[in-house]
């Protein structure tokens, strides 16, 4: 379980997320929902310390982000923004050093089959297309199984075919291994399709959170939900 | 232990994929040969009244140590932090179960390893060139001691390149300060003796305090302190700015 409590994080711009508590359980798929520049990917940098001067406390099954950093960095995949690669060497070596523990290196060639690369594994990732680089990301996030996924934007680039082959690779991971995902978008139809909770960012603030099945419930579709939540939230304003 | 090792080895991996490394130890070769045809030549001169027993290896050790290592640990930092930190991997990286500490330290080994590989590869081409000429293993034991000792102030280059690094975020830019600061701190140790000998780069022979020297204690005590203080502050400052950096 991961427990968010009270956490901001504010850039210069005063741009960020601002007193942010949220509670994941285990086995859920939690979808962020949000304008661009809501937040989304800070929160998501933050879970992951790559913002490290945050205010709050994240902790992940009992455990403080502060304190347990490298335990809870051993059982946690991420892709953040555009895909990190190093252009200059292959897919394979590229995913040697995402390998967060030395048992992942033998999951490499399972994990470039899975995200259909296993035929460009030698090619140097230079030379890939956009949503190549993207699948190599996805498939570094995925190494070795981890218990907790973080993926930010993680269709950007990819074709339909490809959409739909991660949807379903997300969701018989969950299914399987009860793997959690916590996974950003600003395209309502996909996260409605992927996850079985939503929280909607606005302006740095989490102003809805609901299981897909109540909002599904409550409207016609998670587009609705989301531009009700909006356009409520800047009636407020 | 098998994290930290993990990670140190995926820092050399990266390094190892860099052909620049090879070409500097090429060239560090050939400035070998070049001194050691510069001694066969003067012989050749004087008719052969003249020769020379070559200590090969312990004369190239000031090139070694004071231009050779730290140019190979500038552009190795050089390529594990600010270009990392422009092209975006530095979050690999940082996404690595390895806290930012552990993370720095694997960096600053790995950059550190290839500055003293490249003085290993030095001392055995000058070996080999001494036996090939004759001089055998002449004062072969006392340079590779000395080449070891000297591996000690190489630190102080790391975490001098380190802090440039985190400041400046384009690499080229970054390669050429740091390179034009270390080039700097020479000068002061060489041009201006009093203020370059609180530096540490003045220590870079530090085989000469330990080998064959008899140094007051006291005065090897404040050169070692000056130079084992400022590896301390370069390695808390650069640890204190890499904390702290959002990315």
């Amino acid at each position: 379980m991961i427990e968010i409590k009270s956490l901001t994080k504010l850039y210069k711009n005063k741009r960020g997320i601002r007193n942010i508590s949220l509670t994941i359980h285990d086995g859920e798929i939690l979808g962020l929902l949000g304008p661009n520049g809501s937040g989304k990917t800070t929160l998501m940098k933050a879970l992951l310390s790559l913002a490290p001067d945050y205010s709050g406390e994240i902790t992940v099954n009992g455990k403080s982000m502060r304190d347990g950093f490298e335990d809870i960095m051993e059982k946690t995949g991420a892709l953040i923004e555009t895909p990190a690669v190093y252009k200059r060497l292959t897919a394979r070596q590229n995913l040697e050093l995402c390998a967060r523990k030395p048992e992942d290196m033998s999951d490499i060639d399972r994990m470039l089959d899975t995200v259909g690369l296993g035929a460009n594994k030698r090619e140097k990732v230079g030379h890939f297309s956009l949503g190549m680089k993207q699948r190599l990301g996805i498939a570094a996030a995925l190494l070795g199984s981890p218990e907790i996924v973080i993926l930010d934007e993680p269709t950007n680039g990819l074709d339909i075919e490809s959409v739909v082959e991660l949807r379903e690779y997300i969701h018989r991971l969950n299914r399987e291994r009860g793997t959690t995902f916590i996974i950003s978008g600003h395209i309502a139809s996909e996260i409605e399709k992927l996850c079985t909770r939503t929280a909607i960012i606005s302006e740095g603030e989490i102003i809805a959170d609901e299981s897909m099945e109540r909002i599904l419930e409550l409207y016609p579709s998670m587009e609705d939900f989301f531009l009700a939540k909006i356009r409520e939230r800047r009636g407020s304003i | 232990m098998t994290r930290f090792m993990f990670a140190y080895k995926k820092e050399l991996k990266k390094l190892l994929h860099r052909k620049k490394y090879i070409v500097l130890v090429i060239l560090g070769a050939i400035a070998s040969l070049i001194r050691f045809g510069g001694t066969a030549l003067f012989s050749r001169m004087t008719g052969g009244s003249v020769r020379l027993a070559s200590k090969l290896s312990l004369e190239m050790l000031p090139f070694a140590v004071e231009v050779l290592a730290p140019v190979v640990i500038l552009f190795a930092v050089c390529d594990l932090f600010a270009s990392e930190l422009s092209h975006d991997t530095m979050k690999v990286c940082l996404m690595q179960p390895v806290s930012r500490f552990k993370l720095l330290t694997t960096k600053a080994l790995a950059a550190l390893s290839f500055g003293a590989a490249a003085m290993l590869v030095l001392l055995l081409v000058n070996l080999m060139i001494q036996i090939i000429s004759g001089s055998g293993f002449y004062g072969f034991g006392t340079a590779l001691l000395a080449y070891i000792i000297d591996i000690v102030p190489l630190f102080g280059i790391v975490f001098l390149g380190i802090i440039i690094n985190l400041i400046v975020r384009s690499a080229a830019g970054a390669a050429v300060i740091s390179l034009a600061v270390y080039a700097l701190m020479k000068y002061l140790g060489i041009y201006t003796a009093s203020a370059g000998a609180f530096l540490f780069t003045a220590g870079a022979k530090l085989h000469l305090l330990l080998l064959g020297q008899t140094l007051p204690f006291g005065a090897l005590m404040c050169k070692l302190g000056i130079l084992f203080g400022s590896i301390l502050i370069l390695y808390s400052l650069s640890y204190i700015i890499f904390e702290k950096k959002s990315i």
